[in-house]
């Protein structure tokens, strides 16, 4: 076909608005032909804009370990285990991926919410060491009892602030359990039940 | 151009702005507002989501709002930027300014508690000789407090209290739970008052649902949002205000917005930074002195109610209430002057990290104790001094390039006082109901983090000692008005925001009386 040729025929199809299809009575009359209906020129739907669905990071993947140690992370994981198991039919720490959240977590905090993680697990670790010989992460749960034992103590508000290693245990429990309770497994599991928890509320977005 | 000079510029649009706009604009009045903020679209800025999409669990952005706690991962987007928007204090003494810049300020999310004051504070020195007395008493305000309790659609419960004056609200008939009746039946035994909380209900109870529709309705109002005001300007002819300079939020580019009064409503702080930066109304040099606010001991007294355990009935716990101020009333009867009040509440479940155990334990008693908590907060008054005051930080400018305020605010062994009485009060009370008590702590939280912050242009007759005269009218420009909690004069124990409105109220109808007979 000559360019002139081209030109005139599209000249010569009828302006369509936006969203809109061909005339219906050219695809009526290609019907009564016995024909297949043709392609229209702007298919359905070709205009609007869909949400494309996507799903959250750590459904696929892993979050990367960039605060902790290998040490430090395991003696959390442990530490969670002990500080807020499965219990009732519903995840606990291990299976909420707490530690590995705490790491990312921690670790954008300031610097004095990562030292006292960080000196706290190599508290932990020292006195696991020092009194069975073994890091925190592989003693069993009296022996974890024995080193927990200021979280059995009736609460005071004036004594965390005194030993830096206390401090990091109430810090801990705290941390843990509000990651495991606020994570996904967890109000998965606690949706089924017959008052479930409200974990919705009113996201703000920036307001521009 | 469309620019016009208007009869009167607000600036501001929270409780005080909003007010006087809704009342100066049904007087026929033609008004200008400039709010610093945008104006909020409740469908578009917010969407419901569960707490783990949140990038951070709920937890929110590690250090994004030292100074905010009430900041949490779902509103953090709703405070003012701290970095856009910088202070300074004193190294060993922090200040937290709580603000939020958007059209309708704080009243967007204050905890809507509306209390009236009385002449306990109106007329404070006449009780026990300490600062000064307003210029104004409670009769002076009442009417006020009349139209300002409908406005906010109060709710409460009349008890005849001198101390808590009743007024214009809806009567409160909800049943007291019985953990709440055990606690009120041991308070009177000692003497000590208690009532409903007094709150402005709906489901929003703000400027931008209550006072702003009034105004826009008259046809007389115009709001410019995303308007950072630099300077109150003044005619170098008369010396009368004759309006201000702002700077558009998002492109820098600077305007001037003139009218025949300007009304300043910008918040305490913000408004006296505002009269600093602008270099008015300091002839007495007391502008921005005399800061003060509420001390919060925040669950003061954690309890257990005991019979709540496994919810074995409904209307065991449930439901607030309020001890209104009643130390120092009509005698001294403490080792500190004035009062503080308490609020208190039953039906949460304890904070965990309350509970001596952990693992399967813990998770067992927060099962158990869902619902049986009882806790008490202490909110008291803090003393005016001169000692506490704001002044402009030449060295720090905002986002805009307008220089910030450096807060120098302390509390004191009278504040300190209060709090351990009240502690030793709560646990007494919480005893005596048959309560496990779990913690208590007389702790309180950083000046300013009540958000109750006032008093840096204090009213007062005498222009050598105060700032504003009983009209909220500066003693030094008379077409100039102040009408936020920066004009109070004391602020007893009573949340600060229903006396706010009363206080533009009046200060707006003189106002409109001024100029009706042509003296502004």
């Amino acid at each position: 076909m000559k360019r002139r040729t081209l030109l005139r025929s599209i000249a010569a199809i009828p302006s369509l608005a936006a969203g809109q299809t061909l005339p219906q009575r050219e695809t009526t009359a290609a019907r009564d032909k016995g024909l297949p209906a043709g392609p229209t020129l702007i298919p359905p739907g070709v205009n609007e804009t869909p949400t494309i669905p996507v799903i959250p990071a750590d459904e696929t993947s892993d979050s990367r370990i960039r605060t902790f140690d290998g040490q430090q992370l395991a003696a959390l994981a442990r530490l969670g285990e002990v500080l807020v198991p499965a219990w009732d039919g519903k995840p606990g720490a291990a299976e909420a991926g707490a530690a590995e959240f705490l790491d990312f977590l921690v670790g954008s905090s300031p610097a004095n919410r990562i030292e006292l993680y960080k000196s706290g697990l190599d508290e932990l670790n020292r006195r696991a060491q020092q009194q069975f010989g073994k890091p925190f992460a592989a003693i069993s749960q009296a022996d974890a009892d024995s080193l927990l034992a200021p979280l059995r103590e009736k609460w005071s508000y004036g004594r965390a602030a005194k030993n830096d290693f206390e401090a990091f245990l109430l810090a801990a429990k705290g941390d843990l359990l509000r990651a495991t309770v606020n994570s996904r497994p967890y109000i998965n599991a606690v949706s089924q039940e017959r008052r479930p928890r409200n974990a919705s509320n009113f996201f703000w977005y920036p307001i521009s | 151009m469309f620019h016009r000079n208007y009869d009167v510029l607000i600036i501001g649009s929270g409780a005080s702005g909003g007010t006087a706009a809704r009342q100066l604009t049904r007087k026929g009045i033609h008004c200008l507002m400039l709010d610093a903020g945008p104006a909020v679209d409740f469908t578009r800025d917010r969407e419901l989501k569960k707490v783990y999409t949140l990038p951070y669990r709920g937890f929110g952005q590690p250090g994004r709002f030292p100074h905010v706690t009430q900041a949490d991962e779902y509103t953090e987007n709703v405070w003012a930027d701290e970095k856009q928007n910088p202070y300074t204090y004193p190294k060993d003494d922090p200040y937290y300014w709580v603000r939020v810049r958007l059209v309708g300020g704080k009243t967007l999310f204050w905890g809507r508690a509306s209390w009236r004051l009385s002449n306990y504070e109106f007329k404070c020195k006449d009780h026990d000789g300490f600062g000064e007395n307003w210029p104004i008493e409670y009769n002076d305000l009442a009417p006020y407090y009349d139209q300002a309790e409908p406005m906010l659609r109060v709710q409460g419960r009349k008890e005849g209290l001198p101390q808590l004056p009743d007024g214009v609200f809806m009567e409160d008939k909800s049943r007291d739970s019985e953990a709440s009746q055990r606690f009120i039946a041991a308070a009177r035994k000692r003497g000590i008052p208690t009532t409903k909380e007094r709150v402005a209900t709906g489901q929003l109870a703000s400027s931008v649902n209550r006072m702003l529709p009034d105004a826009l309705e008259t046809g007389k109002l115009q709001i410019v949002s995303n308007a950072v005001v630099r300077q109150i300007t003044t005619d170098p002819n008369t010396g009368l205000a004759n309006g201000a300079i702002f700077i558009d939020r998002r492109s820098r580019q600077e305007f001037h917005a003139k009218a025949r009064v300007v009304v300043v409503g910008a918040s305490c702080l913000e408004s006296t930074r505002l009269l600093l930066n602008s270099g008015l109304a300091n002839s007495s040099g007391v502008l921005g002195h005399y800061l003060f606010d509420q001390f919060y001991v925040k669950d003061v007294v954690s309890c257990i109610v005991p019979e709540a355990r496994n919810r074995p009935r409904p209307g065991i716990t449930g439901g607030d209430g309020y001890v209104p101020r009643f130390r120092n009333l009509d005698r001294r009867e403490k080792d500190f002057l004035r009062g503080y009040a308490m609020d208190f509440n039953s039906g949460g479940t304890p904070n965990p990290e309350l509970l001596p155990c952990y693992g399967a334990e813990l998770l067992r008693e927060l099962n158990e104790l869902q619902g049986a908590s009882f806790s008490l907060t202490a909110m008291g008054e803090v003393l005016p001094r001169y000692e506490n005051y704001v002044e402009i930080d030449k060295s720090t400018v905002d986002a805009w390039g307008i220089p910030a305020l450096h807060i120098r605010a302390k509390y004191t062994e009278n504040e300190f006082a209060m709090a351990r009485d009240a502690m030793n009060t709560a646990e007494e009370l919480c005893h005596d109901a048959g309560f496990e008590v779990l913690a208590k702590h007389w702790q309180m939280v950083p000046p300013g983090e009540s958000i109750h912050e006032l008093g840096t242009c204090r009213m007062g007759d005498d222009p050598k000692k105060s700032v504003l005269n009983k009209y909220n009218q500066t003693h030094d420009i008379r077409n100039l008005f102040v009408v936020d909690g920066s004009s109070f004069v004391s602020g007893g124990s009573q949340n600060p925001t229903l006396t706010i409105c009363a206080i533009s109220m009046r200060a707006s109808d003189f106002i409109a009386e001024q100029m009706r007979r042509g003296d502004i």
